[in-house]
């Protein structure tokens, strides 16, 4: 557990997480259905996905489907640990 | 540690909540909320349509479980192609859900055929609950309480009705309870997580 994680609790970043750490392991979401359920831009989703797949935390897999181009996202192991870590430190701020 | 404050702290929490459950809805809405709803009007049309003509209950049942087949197999199909979720187990558990479905109904006519029966409405009432008893097997199986639940309380309230009430009322009561029973569910399901804030 990692603790605290300011990459993670960015409010976006953080809902961004909290949704990909609600699917099962092994599944992954369309961007554009990630996009619609958090009401970001195009633009606003890529960069903090950037930023969390530069931390490691979620992976991307490109793929076509009926010939269009559509992108997948989950957390990676990292991610999956690192936000157990983060929820944890704000439980433990709840409690002190 | 940062210099975060308790409320700070909680109002985090609350919102990886929130967007986690929204996650959840979304996902239960794909899965099963427009099937809910191809059903619950399937029932409410054929029970209502046989309460109003039961003589022309036969033809209005076979185009009416035609039609939800072949919706149910277009929203299959679409969700396969356009998967909005993808998984290694998607696929396969397509196929288990609709064989699953398949025993199901043979069993559920199969029984209502060969029973010996109390009442001209007890075939109703096996088809309906062996049918009621897939969505509980399938809540159980895919961890939905609503949909276990679904399929306690229309056939709580099938059996209820069957005791109660005279043949011809008894379609009404099933319209209502029966197919309102699947309707309402899947269109709140639907409408619930679109409402939500995130």
């Amino acid at each position: 557990m990692s603790g605290f994680d300011d990459i993670i609790h960015q409010p976006a970043r953080l809902k961004i997480m909290s949704s990909l750490a609600a699917l099962a392991e092994d599944e992954k979401v369309d961007f554009s259905h990630l996009k619609t359920l958090l009401r970001l831009s195009d633009g606003n989703l890529g960069a903090h996905l950037l930023k969390l797949e530069e931390a490691g935390y979620v992976s991307q897999e490109k793929l076509f489907v009926d010939r269009k181009p559509r992108t997948f996202l989950q957390l990676t192991r990292t991610g999956r640990e690192a936000f157990q870590g983060h929820v944890q430190a704000l439980k433990a701020i709840l409690g002190s | 540690m940062p210099t975060l404050t308790s409320e700070e702290a909680r109002l985090a929490l609350a919102d990886i909540e929130k967007t986690g459950k929204r996650m959840k809805q979304a996902m239960a809405a794909d899965a099963f909320g427009y099937y809910l709803i191809v059903w619950g009007l399937v029932w409410v049309a054929g029970f209502g349509g046989t309460f109003l003509r039961p003589d022309r209950a036969g033809i209005l049942w076979t185009v009416l479980v035609s039609l939800g087949i072949l919706a149910t197999a277009t929203l299959g199909i679409a969700s396969q192609r356009r998967p909005k979720i993808r998984s290694s187990h998607h696929r396969a558990a397509g196929r288990q859900i609709t064989l699953f479905w398949t025993a199901i109904l043979v069993y559920a006519y199969t029984l209502a055929w060969i029973l010996p029966l109390r009442g001209e409405m007890a075939p109703v009432v096996v088809l309906v609950s062996v049918i009621m008893l897939g969505y509980v097997i399938m809540g159980l199986w895919a961890r939905s309480l609503l949909l276990s639940l679904i399929g306690l309380g229309v056939t709580a309230a099938t059996l209820l009705g069957w005791h109660l009430l005279q043949p011809l009322p008894f379609m009404l009561w099933m319209a209502v309870f029966g197919g309102g029973g699947l309707l309402i569910p899947g269109a709140v399901i639907q409408l619930r997580w679109r409402a939500a804030k995130p």
